[in-house]
């Protein structure tokens, strides 16, 4: 019997393209667990396959597949055995949805906004008719407090913020347990940025929705983490509680990724990491991270273990085992 | 004159950029005004952030000190050079000779500009050209300057060093594809300073970058910075960088500076209500934001093309004050020295 308060258990997931050059391991062994109602924030340099993990669990896949594989248990049910059909039916949208990347551009620039959100509705038998579906879309845009008079509009009569925010109505029709969160706020004003984290929070309080953020931009996820997850080259390297994150973080790469965030209101000195992250082509077999370690000794040569160091903390590292 | 005054690089009073609305192509139907009523004073060897939302003017206002835009009104003076702010007027210099003389010099005067303000785009892959290597790229503002061939592999090299893209011989033959985003980003500023300018504006130069390069990059402009004794104006929307990089901050909202204080003063003592609701909107790192909702003004920033009247903060204000705010554009106040406002509260 599953655990039903762990809404999502993945374990050893991977997806690898392929390409010109070889495989690239986007997403290789990651494993965690999501608990109903906190949100998890997910962050990363870019390229680390932050974004691809999102997609390799909604199985949004594109058609270079090279390996795709491992074990996602949704509410207790082994998702990656249902077929393409079932998991579009019961699983995408209904139970999980995704605020994509850039998600402003991502509204049909010629249907109305009405009609886009109020389609999830229709496609997945949630409402009888049109005028039925339309009233449940009302409901939605009240949620994430954009005035029903917009959805009457075209998407390029929107202001960047509340396109965002109907992107969010869609992804969050349906009740689905969990959204992911794709870059949400980076194209935004600050003030704009602020006004969507506090909606987000609202949600998160009054319907207990499980997030998962995923984003760069670490000041600004802090408004909404429960728990953090730092991934590097494909694979996560910590994963801990997000009042222990932010204050001390245990693995190298997190310690020197919380030092070159500037503030605002602490002077600081700040750091960065030198080099740049190993090719996903062919990706050392030891610590990824060791080549860029100033803490590496002769076991980083083999490749750490993501290990529970206690009190809910995961991390990938030898010094820690 | 002065030895304050002398001292002066950039000066710019009251500068205007208005972009021309038309209807049917053809008839007049207002302006969309980017830049409205902008005046400060950048001393040589000074550094200062411009800090605005995206729609602010901030781009348009770094347009017209590069002399891609012309200006609708005011003034610049760059190093005691003043420029021209009238338009080309293509039909009048298509018959007269003067006029084509006229443009002959504008044309000159461009190239002096180019010399003298070099700068920093906001997304290095798109502001570098894909089918040039390295070295062209830092070749061709020297070339076109008119610098000769032997001087020209000298100065690459010595740009290449300064921004630490070394061992040169590495990357001296490389495509823009083939660095990583760092990397790129320290092209476009070797490029930047090639020609030796004096003025050098940055973009928003690491908003596509990573946190872990971003420091870098600051870190390297400031170097470039002292070492040259640049002005530099760096533009930006993210206010927690700002204190890494310069003295002097200005607050851009709806194409006008709202605030002009040292960084230190503006952060610890913001005067402003737009400057205060930004400096409470931006987070650091901290587990406990998660539990507090944050106090920000609902909205967006106005239309530029039809601004509210008065103080074009008022209708997201929280401290606004009727028959004043809404009705008379305030004026620039200076209630401690060295830190300017405009804001009817500290009339």
């Amino acid at each position: 019997m599953e655990n039903l308060d762990k809404v999502l258990r993945v374990e050893d997931l991977k997806l690898h393209f392929r390409t010109q050059r070889g495989p690239v391991q986007a997403v290789d062994g990651v494993s965690f667990e999501l608990e109903r109602g906190l949100a998890t924030v997910v962050v990363g340099e870019s390229g680390c396959g932050k974004s691809t993990l999102s997609r390799a669990i909604l199985r949004l896949l594109p058609r270079n597949i090279h390996a795709y594989s491992g074990k996602v248990w949704l509410n207790g049910i082994d998702i990656m055995t249902l077929g393409d059909e079932q998991f579009r039916r019961k699983v995408r949208w209904v139970q999980m949805s995704l605020v994509p990347q850039a998600a402003m551009n991502s509204l049909n620039p010629v249907l109305k906004v009405g009609d886009q959100v109020a389609e999830p509705f229709l496609v997945h038998g949630k409402a009888a008719n049109k005028k039925d579906a339309y009233d449940q879309a009302r409901e939605v845009f009240r949620l994430v407090g954009v005035s029903t008079d917009f959805l009457e509009r075209y998407p390029f009569e929107l202001s960047g913020g509340m396109r965002q925010r109907a992107v969010l109505a869609m992804a969050l029709a349906i009740n689905p347990d969990i959204v992911f969160l794709d870059e949400p706020t980076s194209a935004l004003d600050v003030l704009t940025q602020t006004n969507i984290m506090n909606v987000l929070k609202g949600i998160k309080r009054d319907l207990g929705v499980t997030f998962v953020l995923i984003t760069h931009d670490i000041a600004t996820s802090s408004e909404l983490a429960d728990r953090a997850a730092v991934m590097y080259a494909g694979q996560l390297v910590e994963l801990s509680d997000a009042g222990h994150f932010f204050r001390e973080p245990l693995h190298p790469y997190s310690q020197k990724l919380m030092a070159s965030v500037p503030t605002l209101r602490e002077d600081k000195e700040l750091e960065f990491i030198p080099g740049q992250p190993p090719s996903l082509l062919d990706p050392p077999r030891t610590c990824r991270f060791a080549e860029r370690c100033s803490l590496r000794f002769g076991k980083c040569d083999e490749e750490p273990p993501f290990k529970d160091v206690g009190g809910d903390r995961w991390v990938k590292c030898w010094l820690h085992v | 004159m002065t030895q304050e005054t002398q001292n002066v690089l950039l000066s710019v009073e009251d500068l205007r950029t208005w972009y021309e609305l038309r209807k049917w192509g053809f008839f007049h139907a207002g302006y969309v005004k980017a830049v409205d009523g902008v005046t400060f004073d950048l001393r040589h060897g000074q550094a200062i952030t411009i800090v605005g939302e995206s729609g602010s003017g901030k781009t348009t206002l770094a347009k017209t000190l590069l002399g891609l835009v012309p200006p609708t009104g005011g003034r610049m003076d760059l190093a005691g050079h003043r420029y021209d702010s009238e338009r080309v007027k293509w039909l009048r210099f298509l018959f007269k000779q003067s006029e084509r003389a006229a443009w002959r010099n504008k044309r000159e005067r461009r190239t002096w500009i180019r010399a003298k303000v070099g700068f920093v785009q906001q997304d290095p892959y798109g502001a570098l050209a894909p089918f040039m290597n390295v070295r062209k790229i830092l070749a061709e503002p020297l070339t076109i300057h008119r610098v000769p061939k032997h001087d020209q592999e000298e100065r690459i090299r010595a740009v290449m060093e300064e921004v630490r893209l070394t061992p040169s011989e590495d990357f001296i033959n490389k495509y823009a594809h083939m660095l990583s985003g760092g990397q790129q980003q320290r092209l476009v500023i070797a490029r930047s300073i090639v020609l030796e300018p004096e003025l050098l504006i940055a973009d928003e130069p690491v908003s596509m970058l990573d946190a872990s390069v971003r420091v870098e990059i600051l870190q390297l402009l400031r170097r470039i910075q002292e070492s040259h004794d640049l002005g530099v104006i760096y533009i930006t929307h993210d206010l927690s960088t700002v204190r890494y990089f310069s003295e002097y901050v200005f607050v851009m909202y709806a194409a006008k500076l709202v605030e002009k204080a040292e960084v230190s003063e503006l952060i610890h003592n913001p005067r402003h209500p737009y400057t205060q609701a930004l400096l409470t909107a931006i987070s650091d790192p901290d587990p406990d934001n998660a539990r507090v909702f944050k106090d920000v003004p609902k909205g967006e920033p106005p239309s530029l093309a039809h601004p509210p009247s008065g103080c074009r903060f008022h209708p997201r204000c929280k401290r606004f004050m009727a028959d004043l705010c809404d009705v008379q554009m305030p004026v620039s106040f200076e209630p401690v020295a060295g830190h300017q406002v405009e804001c009817w509260l500290y009339r």
